[in-house]
């Protein structure tokens, strides 16, 4: 048990560790170094694997009184810090080639080793103080990895952006757990009954923000800011997926209610972000609308209970979209080779006909993106057919009821499975088949191995055979029963599951075809182009930042507001009463100095006037005392006369 | 009104004013005079009371001897300088409160005893009757006072002469 | 004229002589406001022995006038001596009986 511990804090840290020890190493190879730690961490995963096979692993660290940390390695877990190092080391991979010749290029990769890091750890934490602390470290890791061209002010912005956003949802999570805990409540696994509804909301909303669900979507694209395998691993495995795996993490005690708003967040999400991306230039764009989009459908499958599918939706999207951003961060780096900074190397309007140049790439791009699209023999045609089919089941069982508000969501999703197809072939054609005006031709151009080979494997696991052995089962996937026997899904009939398939798989070739009709035949987009207003609408995502900046200059305004009436009312009253005690106070001290400290000037006078007096019966002068001698015999006389 | 009232009150007016200006001036000399003035307006008085001796030996000493003598102290123990032989006061207040309380106490109680003469004949020759008592009723006193005199002269010569050290 | 006018200035030379033995500062006229005092005395004694066949009164006036004479040689030879020692007349100033 005890070496158990040890072992998954060395997974843990060892990432980290490398980063350090790259520091130690030339420019030029300490990302290798930094990647070989991440090997090693890979290998060591595996073991993991292996050594919760049988059982899971829990350990717990007695804190403080009534808090004890505990992690829980369970399979799932162990499964998902797999793939997690497996697709950082592929992006170290990556990086090697693509960050050659950057500044600080060994802060990048202590940056992403503890993004890694953070990663895991949340993936393995039970406790809720552990799961949020992870949660924030994750967040703030993220921040500084997007703004990793900090003295470049619009993406200090962009980072920022994301940073606050995350944080408003983060607050929601931190009031769910409170709640959580206030019950008594300490970690995910204790969880037996059904949630309550405002404590699930929250956490469910927290969520929501990680995995950048509406209303917090607007983040994810501001993300794009940071170097292209950053974004390669924040969306394919980490960080996006965190919301999604702790809805997993809960799906057994969501209660029904709250499935029902995460179906429809996820449905109009998916739906909004692939609306988004039709309208996007920016190749990176694409591919985060396309980001928010895919998890908008693990969000449905998880709310409409098909939570192995969301899962195996999160494990193919993890490769596919890895592999998608992998093959923009080189097209990216061709164009930067070419244009030298004299046009905008990441605007799909300045690519065209890339093919020739970039094979490989090419290659890759298009298997991935049909794994995205959803056409049959591959990964994403088997974990999205899952949960299409599992929307159309829920809304029957609900149709069933008399609730048709339901069949909003399956409506949704397959508008979403429709709109795919068209924004990612919109993107493939632009980028590599249509010609350009702009002179892109370059020789002596050659693509390293370090960016091939990581772009060949995840082409390569985009395909049906790595996933299940048969291309057109949803269900058929190796580890759903290994990983997710304990979940309860819902019982998806035969005939469902065929009519979800093949309506998906025809709007699929719908879309491709729509895609080809209007980009396909050699369109020539400029920068300067006009846009309609539904194409401004997609292209600003539905002006959801704008919404966001309204909303703090709403508040900002609300809170002028209130601090005038503060300044007028408040302070003045106070101001007022200080005014009053400061008056009342001279009063109390003239009182004191005149009255109190009258009467005892007075006496302390007198005694001195009466001291004087009588001390002059002791006076030398000879007139005095015959003075005072008649004052005597004088009263004498008066006593006599008069008493 | 008879005559021997204006005369009193003559008498008693320059009384009064002599005594308040011994009382507020500052001149030595001056207030001598004015005392001078004082004991020859008594002298009067006396002789208004038909004490005609009394009178006379009132001029006799007091305007006559005491204040040449008074004279002579002032003259013997003041530098006399420019400014004129002058004195200050002090503790005015209380004084005037004791002048008060014993003119107004002293008014009212003889105001209050109403005392009146019980009027007998007088001797006709007081000069005689005097000399007379003074030999007979008197004697010893008389031969005191003599004696005493005498002693008063020794005395005061002893007192004022100057000693062999002072000498030196 | 009845006995009271003399006795109301008889009083008042008193209360004056008594005044002026207070207030000034002179050696000398301090012995004038004695003397003041015992010519009131006189004045009284005087006017009291107005119808008195034996004039027991006018005979004490002249005692005290002779004794008056003696009280002035002996205080101003005193006087005169205590100046010599203290160089003041001033009686405030004389508070010391060895000089």
């Amino acid at each position: 048990m005890q070496i158990t511990g040890t072992y998954i804090l060395a997974l843990i840290l060892l990432p980290v560790i490398g980063g350090l020890v790259a520091y130690r190493f030339e420019k030029d190879v300490s990302l290798k170094v930094n990647a070989f730690f991440v090997l090693v961490t890979l290998i060591g995963s595996f073991g993991l694997i292996g050594m919760v096979h049988s059982e899971s692993f829990v350990a717990s660290r007695h804190w403080l009184d009534d808090y004890t940390l505990q992690i829980n390695v369970d399979r799932i877990a162990a499964l998902l810090i797999t793939l997690v190092y497996f697709i950082a080391l592929l992006v170290f991979i990556f990086s090697i080639h693509y960050m050659k010749g950057e500044k600080g290029i060994k802060r990048y990769g202590l940056k992403l080793s503890f993004f890694t890091s953070s990663m895991v750890g949340l993936l393995i934490s039970d406790s809720f103080i552990l799961l949020f602390i992870f949660w924030e470290m994750v967040g703030f890791s993220s921040y500084l990895l997007i703004s990793y061209w900090y003295y470049e002010k619009e993406k200090a912005k962009s980072a920022k952006e994301a940073f606050m956003i995350n944080r408003v949802a983060d607050a929601f999570l931190l009031i769910g757990i409170i709640m959580l805990m206030v019950q008594g409540n300490h970690s995910l696994s204790a969880l037996n009954e059904p949630l309550g509804f405002w404590a699930g909301l929250f956490l469910v909303f927290g969520a929501f923000g990680k995995s950048a669900q509406l209303p917090f979507s607007g983040w994810l694209p501001k993300a794009m800011a940071g170097p292209t395998p950053v974004s390669a691993l924040i969306h394919a495995a980490t960080m996006v997926t965190a919301g999604v795996y702790l809805l997993i993490r809960l799906s057994p005690v969501l209660p029904e209610s709250l499935k029902f708003v995460i179906a429809i967040v996820g449905a109009g999400t998916a739906f909004y972000a692939a609306f988004s991306a039709l309208a996007q230039y920016d190749i990176k764009s694409v591919l985060a609308y396309s980001t928010i989009s895919q998890l908008g459908y693990m969000m449905v499958g998880i709310g409409v209970g098909a939570t192995t599918s969301a899962a195996f939706h999160l494990w193919t999207h993890a490769f596919f979209k890895a592999g998608l951003f992998m093959s923009a961060g080189s097209v990216i780096m061709y164009m930067h080779h070419v244009f030298r900074h004299q046009y905008d190397p990441q605007d799909m309007r300045n690519m065209g006909g890339l093919r020739r140049f970039l094979p490989v790439t090419f290659v890759v791009h298009t298997i991935c993106s049909l794994a995205l699209a959803g056409i049959p023999f591959f990964s994403g045609f088997m974990s999205k057919g899952g949960i299409l089919s599992g929307s159309i089941q829920w809304a029957n069982n609900y149709g069933e009821i008399g609730f048709l508000w339901a069949y909003l969501v399956p409506f949704l999703a397959f508008s979403t499975a429709f709109l795919t197809p068209i924004y990612i072939a919109r993107q493939l054609f632009l980028v590599y088949a249509n010609k350009t005006n702009l002179p892109i031709w370059i020789t002596g151009f050659r693509q390293s191995y370090w960016v091939k080979a990581p772009l060949a494997i995840l082409a390569v696991l985009s395909v049906w055979f790595f996933f299940g052995l048969n291309p057109l089962n949803a269900n058929g996937w190796y580890l759903s029963e290994y990983a997710f026997a304990s979940f309860a899904s819902i019982p998806i009939s035969f005939k469902i599951t065929v009519i979800g398939e093949v309506v998906a798989t025809l709007l699929v070739i719908a879309g491709v075809s729509l895609a080809y009709l209007i980009y396909g035949r050699g369109v020539i987009l400029s920068v300067g182009q006009r846009r309609n207003f539904f194409a401004e609408f997609a292209f600003r995502g539905w002006f959801l930042t704008n919404v966001y900046a309204a909303i703090a200059i709403t508040y900002q305004s609300f809170c002028r507001v209130l601090a005038k009436i503060d300044e007028r009312f408040i302070d003045h009253s106070i101001d007022l009463l200080g005014v009053s005690m400061v008056m009342f106070s001279r009063s109390i001290g003239w009182i004191d100095r005149y009255l109190v400290d009258g009467i005892v000037r007075f006496s302390a006078k007198f005694a001195a006037t009466m001291g004087t007096i009588l001390g002059r019966l002791q006076s030398r002068g000879i007139q005095s005392q015959i003075l005072y001698l008649l004052i005597l015999f004088i009263s004498i006389i008066a006593w006599i006369l008069f008493l | 009104m008879e005559t021997s009232n204006i005369i009193f009150l003559f008498l008693a007016a320059i009384m009064v004013g002599a005594v308040g200006f011994i009382l507020f001036s500052t001149n030595i000399l001056r207030i001598l005079f004015a005392f001078a003035l004082v004991t020859i307006a008594l002298a009067g008085i006396y002789v208004l009371l038909h004490a005609e001796l009394v009178a006379v030996i009132q001029l006799m000493i007091y305007a006559g001897g005491i204040v040449v003598i008074m004279v002579f102290g002032i003259m013997l123990t003041k530098e006399i300088s420019e400014k004129g032989i002058t004195t200050g006061t002090h503790q005015i207040f209380p004084a005037i409160l004791i002048f008060l309380i014993v003119m107004f106490g002293g008014g009212w109680m003889i105001y209050r005893s109403s005392l009146t003469w019980h009027e007998e004949a007088m001797p006709t020759n007081v000069v005689e009757t005097t000399g007379k008592l003074f030999l007979t009723d008197h004697l010893l006193a008389f031969e005191l006072v003599a004696f005493l005199l005498l002693v008063v002269l020794v005395g005061a010569s002893f007192v004022a002469h100057k000693s062999k050290e002072a000498k030196k | 004229m009845n006995l009271n006018a003399f006795l109301y200035l008889s009083i008042f030379l008193f209360a004056s002589g008594l005044t002026i033995v207070l207030v000034k500062k002179n050696a000398v006229l301090v012995l004038v406001g004695i003397e003041l005092m015992l010519n009131a005395a006189n004045l009284n004694l005087v006017a009291f022995s107005k119808f008195d066949p034996k004039i027991s009164g006018q005979m004490f006036a002249i005692f005290v006038i002779v004794l008056a004479a003696g009280e002035i040689a002996i205080g101003l030879a005193i006087l005169i001596n205590v100046y010599k020692n203290y160089m003041t007349a001033n009686v405030s100033e004389i508070d010391h009986l060895k000089h």
